[in-house]
Formats: C-alpha cells, sequence, structure tokens
C-alpha cells in the first residue's frame, strides 16, 4: 500500500475492539481510508465464526466507497461474509425488523414472505385516519411516526402541513386514532422508515425477544459507525441497548459537520453518548485536503482549532463574489474560477438555488415537470438525463395509485425490474421528444394538448412493457392543463433558458457534497437572510455552535485550491466582516 | 442441526402443497415407483450445493404440470425447509433464519420463465426475503448427494475431482492453507519434486539421456538462439493433481500383505466397488475439522443403495450409515429405496412412508401412534415379504398361509367384470401380507387409529393407502344342549355339541379382533372384513357349489389306502357329485364342516389344500362363487368398492 499512515492515524488502526472508541475525524484527514484499512485489518485476523463486524454508515454511496476501498487491502475474491457492511437502516431493517417482521406487526405476509415494504411519505396509500385533525383533513398513517412514549411527529412531505400538525395538542382519543391507523398499516405489511426504526427498538427493548437481542450481539459483537455525527436519539438508543447487551462500538466522524437537525440528529447528544459509555477518545487533526488559508477559514467557521492544513499559500485562497439580483449572473464567473480545475462544484442549502442555474422557475408545478424533462432530455449528457428522467418520473408518479421507489427514479413498486422502469422512462422521453415536444416556441395551451394525447397513449407503445402498462393505467385518461395564468404565454417563456450544461463544474446541495473532495468549491448563499435556516452567510457566521455554522462549515472544508462564497451585494460593514475572517472580496 | 421438516409446492410431482417432517440421523423413505422418493432428494438439492454430483440447475420439467388435457405447468415452484435441534453456535450463524423462533427456516422461490436457459430463482431465510441473507451460509451446510445409478468405478479411479483427491485434500486441508500462506510446498509436493529429480538425474535410466537426445536435436533444428528446453518427469506438480492422479486399488479380503497383489478397480465387482465409494464417502463425512472450518451440519442424500448390492450387504451397509449418522452429531442421512431387504432391517421409527396418489402424502411411521409394544412387534415380524406392504398400492392383510394363497385367484373371479389392468391383484399393486395370526390391532394401527372402549384415543397419522383386513368370525365351537338323560328317562342333561352355524343358526365370534370392528371401519383407508360362519374354508365351502369342488379335492389329495376303499376317499367322491346350489343349507352346513375337519387334519393340511384348489381354479373352466366378506375386502382393498356401489 502506498499509503504511508501518521501516527495518529496508526493509533486509531491498532485500537482495541475490546473497547468503544471514538476518532474525532477532521475534514480531509484520511478518515474513509482509515476506516478501511481498520474494518481490513481486523477482518483478516478475524477468528469468532460465525460472529461479524457490522461497519455501518448513513448513505449507499458512502456505504460503495468503503467496500471499494477495503476490498483494496483484503485478497482478491474475499467475500465480506461473515461481516455487514451497509447503512445503518439497511442493518436494523435487514437484520432486526425483517426476521422479527411478523411478530412484530402482525404482518405475516404471502407467499412465505412477510417482508415489509417500505413507503415515502409522497407514496399513494389507504390507510387513513378515522378523525381530522388540525382543519387538514384525515391523516394518513404514512405520514406521521410513533417514537418512544407515543410521541406523534408529522412529517408528510410537505413542511407547512407538517408545522400545522405538529403544534398540535393532541387529545387521547387522537393518539388512540393515530395509533390505530399505523398499527393497520404495519399490519398490512407497510412502514416509513421511521416506523423501522421505531419497530427495531420495540424488538431490542420487548421482554419476549431478549434471547433475540442476545444473539444479534453475538452475531455482530463490533459495530463501527462511519459518519457518527448523524445519529439520531432514536439509532443512539438502538445502540445502546446492543451495547448494554455486550457489543462493543467504534464512532468515527466530525461532530462539527452535522447537519442532519431535520432528521433529529444533535451533535450534543453523540458527545454526551460518548461521554456516558467511557469511549476512549482518539482525533485526526491533519488536514490532506485543503490549504492552510482554507483550513484556517474554517477554523473561524467552526470554533475548533489545532488543525493542520496542507499547504500554505500567499495569495488569497478564499474568495467572495458577488451577485446583484439572482446567483445565475454569475455563471460567467464561475467558468473563470474553474478554468484549470477538474473537480469543481457549486453548492447550496437547498434545491431551489440549484434549480435557477436550470429553469427561471423556481418551484415547478408538474405539467411544469414534464416540459422541463422533455427540454431537458440529451442522450449524450449523463447529468442533464439523469435529471431529465428523474423529473419525468415524478410527473408520472404523481397520477400512480401505488408507491414507488424514490431512488430508483420513483419506479412503481409492482414493477419488479427497476432496470426495466429506466428503460421505459428513455424511451418513452425519446418517444415524446421525437414526436416534436422540444418544440416549445407555442403557447402553453398548443404545447398541452399535444402532450395530453402523448402522455395518454404511452401505455400503448411497443417500448412499453406488459406489467408497466398495467400501471400506468391512471395516465389513459390523465388531464394535462396549462399552468395557471400561462396559457397563452410561450413554454420557452415560462421555462426560461436553461443555462447551458458545462463540463467545468458541477451543482450539488451541502448535504450531497458530504464527504467529497473538490478542486473549486462555490458556496451560494441566497440573496435574502430569514429563509430557509443555515442558507444565507450571516447565519453561517453567527454562531460556531449552530447548525447553519456546521452548514458552511461542510461546505467549505470541501475544496483543495480554492473557496468562493457568492452572496448578494454586500454593504461595507458586511464586507468588513467577511474581510475579517480571510475573505478577499472581489 | 438437522433438516426437520420440508415442504414442496409446484416441484416436480408435487403440485400442491407437500409435506415430510424428517428425523435426526437416519431416514429411509420408502414407497411405490412415482410416488416422489427422487423428487424430495431433488429438491432438497435445490437448495444446497452439492458436493459430489455437481451443480444442479433448474430445468423446465421441474415445474409440475399435472397429467390433464388442459394442463399448464406450474408458474412457479417453492421449497421451505425447516431446521431444528439448533444450538447457539447454529442460531448465531443463521440468525435471519431463525428470528425469534427455535427453527431455522430457509425459503426457495423460482419462476417458470426462462431466459438463455436459466431459471430466475430467488432464495431467503426465515418469512422474510428483506432479511439479511448470506449465501456463504448455504457453503456451511454440506450436502452429499449419490445417485441410483452411479458410477463408483469412475469416481474412485484417478482423474478430476476424484474420490480420493477430495478426501487427500479434506484432510490436510489445514495444511495446505498453512503451506500456501508460508509459501513453501506441501511435503507431499516436495516428495514428489525429490523423486521428479532424482530420476531426472539418475545415470543408470535412460530419461536422462532421451532428454538430451530431445534437447540435441531440438538445438540442431533450431539453433541456439530459438533453443528451448525439456524435461521428462511426472507431470504432477501441485497438491490437487497428485491428488488426482492416485488411484485405489483392491485386494478381495483383508489378508493381503504383498502390495503387488492389489488389482485395479474395474476387475472389482460393481458391488464392491459401490461399497468402496459409499466408504470413501462416509470417511470424509465423518472427518472432524478445525471448529471454523466444520460445517454447521452434513446432509447425506443416497437415492437406492442397494443398487448392486446381495441382501446380506444391504443390511451391512444400511446398519452402518445408521451408526454414522448416529454417532456424528451433525450428520443426517437421508435414504431412499425399493428393497423390502432395507425396509425390513431398519427401525420403523426411521422409515417414511410415501403414498403414490394425487396429492403424495409423506407419513413417518413414527407418528402413527404406534403403542410401544406394537412397534416392538412389528420391528420384529417385519420381514422381507411383509415389509411389502409398504411399497404396495394397497393391502389386504389375512390371518394364514391359505388366505395368503388362495386370495389372488379369488380376487380374480372378482375382478374378472374390470377393465383391462384392473383384472388381479398384482395389475392393481395390491400385496397380501400373510400375519400368521390375529394380529391386526399391531398392523392395521399404521393405516388408522385403532380405538378399544376402554383405551384412551389414539391420534396418529395414517399411511394413506386402503387396507383391508380379513378375518374369521370363530364362532364357539360348542353349544350346550339338553339332552334326554339316557341314565334318568324323563329327565335332560347338559352337553357340549358341536356348533355347525347357517343361515338361521349362527352365533356372535370369539375373535379377539371383532371388537376392534367399529373403530376401524370408522376410518378413511381401513376396514376390517369378518367370515359370515365360522372361517375361510368352512365359508367357501357354503357358497353355490364351491362344496363339490372342494370335496373333489380332499378325495384327491387324502392318502389312498394301499388296498381296499378309504371311507373318506368315498365319501368325498360321493359329496363331489351333489348338486350343493339345491341342498338346504343346514345340509350344506354339514357337508362344510366335515370338509373343514378334513382340511385341517394332518393327512391334507390348509396349506397344501388352498395350494391345490387354487391350481384347480387357475386351470379348469370350474365355477367358483366367492363368499361376499371376500369380495368386499378385495374391492376394499383395490379401491373399486364405490364403483360397486353405482
Amino acid at each position: 500500500m502506498a499509503f504511508e499512515f501518521t501516527n495518529e492515524q496508526f493509533e486509531y488502526i491498532n485500537s482495541s475492539i475490546e473497547n468503544h472508541v471514538f476518532l474525532e475525524a477532521c475534514p480531509g484527514s484520511g478518515k474513509t481510508e482509515i476506516v478501511a484499512a481498520k474494518v481490513a485489518k481486523e477482518i483478516d485476523s478475524w477468528s469468532p465464526l460465525p460472529s461479524g463486524l457490522a461497519v455501518l454508515s448513513f448513505t449507499n454511496s458512502a456505504t460503495n466507497e468503503l467496500t471499494k476501498r477495503i476490498a483494496k487491502y483484503l485478497p482478491p475474491g474475499r467475500s465480506m461474509f461473515p461481516h455487514f457492511l451497509g447503512t445503518f437502516d439497511s442493518f436494523i431493517y435487514k437484520n432486526i425488523v425483517s426476521p422479527l417482521a411478523t411478530e412484530l406487526t402482525g404482518f405475516t405476509g404471502d407467499n412465505d414472505d412477510a417482508s415489509i415494504r417500505i413507503v415515502e411519505p409522497s407514496g399513494y396509500l389507504g390507510y387513513r385516519s378515522k378523525y381530522q385533525y388540525g382543519g387538514r383533513g384525515n391523516v394518513y398513517a404514512h405520514h406521521f411516526s410513533i417514537t418512544g412514549n407515543n410521541k406523534i411527529t408529522f412529517d408528510t412531505g410537505d413542511s407547512i402541513q407538517n408545522r400545522t400538525l405538529n403544534s398540535l395538542v393532541l387529545k387521547d382519543w387522537e393518539e388512540r386514532d393515530l395509533q390505530n391507523v399505523k398499527k393497520r398499516m404495519l399490519r398490512g405489511g407497510l412502514a416509513t422508515y421511521k416506523d423501522i426504526e421505531c419497530l427495531a427498538l420495540t424488538a431490542l427493548t420487548s421482554n419476549n425477544l431478549c434471547h433475540f437481542v442476545e444473539l444479534l450481539v453475538k452475531r455482530y459483537p463490533l459495530i463501527m459507525i462511519d459518519e457518527c455525527q448523524d445519529l439520531s436519539e432514536e439509532q443512539l438508543t438502538i445502540l445502546l441497548i446492543l451495547a448494554d447487551n455486550g457489543a462493543k462500538l467504534h464512532f468515527i466522524g466530525d461532530l462539527h459537520q452535522a447537519i442532519y437537525g431535520f432528521r433529529d440528529v444533535d451533535p450534543e447528544k453523540i458527545s454526551q453518548f460518548v461521554r456516558n459509555n467511557d469511549f476512549i477518545e482518539l482525533k485526526l487533526s491533519r488536514n490532506f485536503r485543503s490549504c492552510q488559508n482554507i483550513v484556517n477559514l474554517c477554523s473561524i467557521i467552526s470554533g475548533r482549532d489545532h488543525i493542520t492544513g496542507n499547504v500554505s499559500w500567499l495569495d488569497s485562497r478564499c474568495l467572495v463574489i458577488q451577485y446583484k439580483k439572482c446567483p445565475t449572473e454569475l455563471i460567467g464567473i464561475f467558468e473563470e474560477k474553474c478554468n484549470g480545475f477538474d473537480h469543481n462544484v457549486v453548492v447550496s442549502r437547498g434545491h431551489s438555488i440549484l434549480r435557477k442555474f436550470q429553469t427561471s422557475v423556481s418551484k415547478l408545478n408538474n405539467i411544469q415537470k414534464l416540459a422541463l424533462a422533455v427540454k431537458l432530455f440529451n442522450p449524450n449528457d449523463m447529468e442533464a438525463l439523469n435529471n431529465s428522467m428523474e423529473l419525468f418520473s415524478e410527473f408520472i408518479s404523481y397520477y400512480l395509485t401505488e408507491s414507488c421507489k424514490p431512488n430508483s427514479f420513483n419506479c412503481p413498486q409492482s414493477v419488479d425490474s427497476n432496470l426495466a422502469w429506466r428503460k421505459f422512462l428513455c424511451k418513452s422521453l425519446n418517444h415524446l421528444v421525437s414526436n416534436d415536444l422540444k418544440h416549445m416556441q407555442v403557447s402553453w395551451s398548443d404545447w398541452v394538448k399535444r402532450s395530453k394525447v402523448l402522455v395518454r397513449t404511452l401505455s400503448k407503445q411497443y417500448f412499453c412493457p406488459e406489467d408497466i402498462s398495467t400501471v400506468l393505467a391512471p395516465l389513459d385518461e390523465v388531464n394535462l392543463t396549462s399552468p395557471a395564468g400561462f396559457a397563452k404565454n410561450e413554454v420557452n417563456s415560462v421555462l426560461g433558458s436553461t443555462s447551458k450544461s458545462t463540463q467545468s463544474y458541477r451543482m450539488s446541495t451541502i448535504h450531497g457534497s458530504k464527504g467529497e473532495t473538490h478542486d473549486v468549491t462555490i458556496v451560494i448563499s441566497t440573496a435574502q437572510a430569514g429563509g430557509q435556516p443555515g442558507s444565507h452567510w450571516q447565519s453561517w457566521l453567527n454562531e460556531p455552535n449552530s447548525e447553519a455554522a456546521r452548514f458552511a462549515y461542510v461546505a467549505s472544508s470541501r475544496p483543495r485550491h480554492y473557496l468562493i462564497w457568492a452572496v448578494k451585494t454586500l454593504k461595507n460593514t458586511e464586507r468588513e466582516r467577511l474581510e475579517a475572517i480571510g475573505f478577499k472580496i472581489l | 442441526m438437522y433438516l426437520s421438516k420440508l415442504r414442496v409446492k409446484g416441484f416436480r410431482c408435487f403440485e400442491n402443497d407437500f409435506n415430510i417432517r424428517l428425523s435426526d440421523g437416519l431416514n429411509v423413505i420408502v414407497g411405490e415407483n412415482g410416488a416422489g422418493k427422487t423428487a424430495i432428494i431433488s429438491a432438497i438439492r435445490q437448495l444446497f450445493h452439492d458436493s459430489e454430483s455437481g451443480r444442479y440447475s433448474i430445468t423446465s420439467d421441474d415445474f409440475s404440470c399435472s397429467f390433464r388435457a388442459e394442463a399448464k405447468s406450474a408458474s412457479s415452484f417453492s421449497i421451505q425447509a425447516e431446521f431444528d435441534g439448533l444450538d447457539v453456535n447454529h442460531k448465531v450463524a443463521l440468525l435471519p433464519w431463525v428470528g425469534s423462533a427455535d427453527t431455522a427456516i430457509l425459503n426457495l422461490q423460482a419462476e417458470n420463465k426462462e431466459v438463455r436457459g436459466r431459471f430466475k430463482k430467488i432464495i431467503w431465510g426465515g418469512n422474510s426475503k428483506s432479511s439479511q441473507f448470506d449465501p456463504e451460509l448455504l457453503d456451511l451446510i454440506q450436502c452429499i448427494y449419490l445417485p441410483p445409478l452411479r458410477d463408483a468405478e469412475a469416481k474412485l479411479s484417478n482423474g478430476r475431482q476424484s474420490r480420493l483427491s477430495k478426501l487427500l485434500k479434506a484432510l490436510n486441508r489445514k495444511e495446505l492453507k498453512q503451506c500456501k500462506k508460508d509459501e513453501r510446498l506441501h511435503p507431499l509436493e516436495a516428495k514428489i519434486k525429490e523423486f521428479n529429480e532424482a530420476l531426472a538425474a539418475d545415470e543408470t535410466l535412460s530419461i536422462k539421456d532421451a532428454n538430451e537426445l530431445i534437447t540435441t536435436h531440438l538445438t540442431q533444428a533450431i539453433g541456439r538462439h530459438f533453443g528451448q528446453q525439456t524435461r521428462i518427469q511426472f507431470v504432477e506438480n501441485d497438491f490437487t493433481k497428485i491428488a488426482e492422479s492416485l488411484t485405489l486399488l483392491f485386494f478381495p479380503n483383508l489378508s493381503a500383505e504383498d502390495q503387488g497383489l492389489f488389482r485395479s478397480l474395474n476387475q472389482n465387482s460393481l458391488g464392491y466397488n459401490n461399497l468402496l465409494y459409499i466408504a470413501s464417502i462416509l470417511a470424509e463425512l465423518t472427518l472432524n475439522e478445525e471448529e471454523d472450518e466444520q460445517p454447521l451440519f452434513k446432509l447425506l442424500l443416497i437415492e437406492e443403495p442397494e443398487a448392486h448390492l446381495h441382501p446380506q450387504l444391504q443390511i451391512r451397509l444400511l446398519n452402518h450409515l445408521k451408526s454414522v449418522a448416529e454417532e456424528n452429531k451433525n450428520v443426517q442421512v437421508i435414504v431412499t429405496t425399493h428393497s423390502t431387504v432395507l425396509a425390513s432391517s431398519v427401525e420403523l421409527d426411521s422409515i417414511i412412508h410415501l403414498s403414490k396418489s394425487k396429492k403424495p402424502i409423506a407419513t413417518p411411521l413414527r407418528t402413527c401412534g404406534l403403542p410401544p409394544n406394537s412397534s416392538q412387534f412389528i420391528n420384529r415380524w417385519l420381514d422381507v415379504t411383509k415389509s411389502n406392504l409398504l411399497f404396495a398400492s394397497g393391502v389386504i392383510l389375512v390371518e394364514g398361509i391359505a388366505e395368503q394363497m388362495i386370495l389372488p385367484t379369488l380376487a380374480k373371479i372378482i375382478l374378472y367384470e374390470q377393465d383391462d389392468g384392473k383384472k388381479s391383484l398384482e395389475d392393481l399393486g395390491v400385496s397380501t401380507i400373510n400375519l400368521n395370526g390375529i394380529y391386526f390391532k399391531h398392523f392395521m394401527q399404521l393405516y388408522c387409529n385403532i380405538k378399544k372402549s376402554n383405551e384412551e384415543e389414539i391420534d396418529g397419522e395414517n399411511i394413506p393407502v386402503r387396507c383391508a383386513g380379513l378375518t374369521d368370525l370363530d364362532p364357539p365351537k360348542f353349544v350346550k344342549v339338553q339332552v334326554p338323560n339316557p341314565q334318568k328317562s324323563g329327565q335332560f342333561k347338559e352337553v357340549d355339541n358341536e356348533f355347525i352355524p347357517y343361515d338361521g343358526n349362527m352365533k356372535d365370534g370369539t375373535n379377539h379382533a371383532i371388537k376392534l370392528i367399529k373403530s376401524i371401519n370408522g376410518s378413511t383407508n381401513a376396514r376390517l372384513f369378518v367370515s359370515k360362519y365360522k372361517t375361510l374354508e368352512y365359508d367357501l365351502a357354503m357358497e353355490g357349489n364351491n362344496a363339490a369342488l372342494m370335496a373333489e379335492v380332499i378325495a384327491s389329495l387324502w392318502p389312498k389306502p394301499k388296498k381296499g376303499h378309504s371311507p373318506v376317499i368315498d365319501e368325498f367322491n360321493e359329496m363331489a357329485k351333489v348338486d350343493w346350489t339345491q341342498q338346504p343349507p343346514e345340509k350344506t352346513a354339514l357337508a362344510a364342516n366335515s370338509i373343514l375337519k378334513r382340511i385341517d387334519d394332518d393327512n391334507i393340511g390348509k396349506g397344501m389344500f388352498a395350494q391345490v384348489i387354487t391350481d384347480k381354479i387357475e386351470n379348469g373352466s370350474v365355477v367358483f362363487t366367492v363368499p361376499s366378506y371376500i369380495k368386499n375386502a378385495v374391492l376394499w382393498a383395490c379401491s373399486l368398492d364405490k364403483v360397486e356401489e353405482v
């Protein structure tokens, strides 16, 4: 291995698996590589079969990356058995909830299969509460979760509705109503991700199943959590029970990069957990990624110091560029700054800013999704094609009467093959484009009229497999209408001009860029303070312990060479504030 | 750990749900051809990687298709295996298969949709497909399958994947692993290398010269620039190749001391080669490896182990298999057989009966609710001929040799009217089993739950095969009759008078089996039929003109005096001339009584009589009338009773 480890890194690799360990790793510290090396070392000397270690992360891409790196250290062809590598969710789903599905939910399944299907809030389901809540009508069983102490939290997929419902004080009979409909849904074999977590907790705390918990801990006596700053309170509880039954925990992560507040992740709870359970604390404080200039600026944002960067430059590596109204004005400058570098990414807190780079309409309604999907469709540009298919699948799933798999282009549950679904999406788009829907210099009403005919006959096309055609039945009589008030307008003008997709930089949300390494990172602040928390630059600098600061920290610690913040035209005081922390204002 | 339950649906002959329960240790599956014995083995093989007969992939024939005109083959099949007897180690390894239960479940489902010759199949453990599934766990279950037609010689001789190489590798697994890690040669490899070098260097052997000659000519032909080195040696250089080039030799008994006397296997008998083959597999199976290499459990599947073996060897082999299964904790042996020898030599508890019916049913005989004494009784009594009953589609249990002999012939008369292919017991696969006594209580428990009024109800499973019992009424031999007392006129005294039953003069039987009738005849598959008057011969004589024929046979069998007349022969010759259909029943009864007495006499004997009259009926054109209780029994066992009612 060409990789040379530092003392700090060695200390972790050689740490004991008989103890709880917390490795705090700063950005760019080679954390993933160290975890991979540690896992490979343990796997290689592993003896207590049939037990194995569980290495858990929070996204599939993180798991894939880790698997790839571990494989480098191991002899080729070596299987991971008996070890588990995967996401936290899949671990509890596959190893706790699924094997106990019938006991936990009463769902008996069919064909000897009692697998519980996961539903998203956007899914279409018929389990509704008996009563109405907060003037918002009946509540669907997959739009809330019941956590320990019978706390009911609503998650409908609509933030305004969530706020209304979550502010309600529920009466006993209302709680019972909601509990009943939840029970019915579970008995029907459906659950949300949150429900799976709750079911796992139920399993681990139930008296009848303590035997199972003992076996589970024997099966996975060591659990390693990568990106441990993303652990939610429920997940911590699950780990605590496993630890109490004898499992050892290794946490690896950076509490300064905790940005999942909306999922109830509180880094303070994690550090408390670490303190309460006698973790051995280790640190990686050397940043191999960014130059010292960027590291210094990040220290100010996060309030953490003693991080050593890669090199120091005399010229400024942290820049601020300003826009007047909309960040899309800066496309030219972005191009210029990225010139000469390979991995350049424009990041922002939410999707809405990113979408501005694709269309001038900020929130798309369904027909606009279709129009944009058609407009973006370009088989030679992977990113555009991906966006196009995503939008088109959202358009279709809006009309379907069954739940979809959001990670697979909203593939309907009853369609077995995700591949067949992707093929269908692509061929359908091709079909729409070859029937001239890309011609958008027409009024919305004309365009919608033409698309309606095509959409209604999609299920009859030769490229539509039988099972998909059955699912598409609701589309056969679909009624499409122009966006309200725009019937006479030209389609193109409403959609705006798509900024041309360039090869020089990529777009991503801050969440999406977590763990990445860029050459140049352009962080876009919203124009107005007071939108989504953490989306405006002022909130990034207010309080180092806030989540907003952590957002800025995650985004700003990505680049090797240049960090660029794009903000709305600054007042003098604001300029001084940014200059004071090391930015050069352009 | 052992395979305790198998559920199959849509696979081969199992169109509907089929369940079979297996026990720890040895299982012997018996049944008619086509009952589904091989299908059970195949279903198990679908689940595991079998290390002996190679991969068994799904073919379109695996999807069941019933023999109806409009039948389509099943759109999918599913196989579910349940494992019991798990210790903590097993449970931890198979955790998602176990869940919160005590048993582990493994499922397989295949869809009847062929994509380039392959069928889609899904395997999952426990009750949810979405549970964690490690395919490696299947490798922890070692399954060895021996097909009915095995080429023992090929497997034992040298060659790729030979038995010997497998055994040697299993024996050396740990050492080989260590050698690989240390990058050194295994001692065997080193020895061969040494040997090769010695050969190549030895001046006295011509090998060195041959090699030099070749090299010289090669160099002359192509010059030094293109020249190549050659070397003559035994090719093998790595462990696998060396092991595969070894071959097994034999000597007919254990006394040989001179190694030169051993012969190659193609000179050995088929049967012994088969035994050698099985022995080499058992050697590997019982090898106790290091803890972490040890499979969780080993499953040995043998179809028809009796192949090529004479009865004594069959029994020895089966007993050995049994002891292997018993002595090695994690070894389970499943055997299918047609051999009555095997079936009779194994204990009843190991036997699983498989019925050939529309819906095949497996009945482990241990679940039939046999009381211990019956079970012991049958174990001892189930000999080669009696174990026929395990392979029959219908069974008639009789008390003695006379019934056993005459019944097939009477059946032909009864079945005369039937369609071709249903005209005899052999046609219908129905066996007549001679119990040599009134032992219905023991045997019929296999077919129905017998309840005696004073006993608890037995709730056992039953073999779903028609079973008819034939028994004698055995009324009292004598009756007390008041007769005028010769000493004291005007007074009566009681005497024992021979009781001769006929219509209008009947008495209840004394046969203890009669008490079972109510319970047996209430069951689905079993019936007990009782003679109307007395015993078989008596009842035969009471029907039609049978008495005449029977009298003729007695007359012909009765020993002839050297000179003069035998009154017995004269008497029966007279009887043979009477048309008994015209006689009143009490007269026929008297004739029947004396016929029975003479048959029972040591001069003739029931067996001899039965044999001769059977021949007579078979050959002659005589009209013989079959008593209705026999007729009913035959029709019942042949499952033809319903047709009769219509």
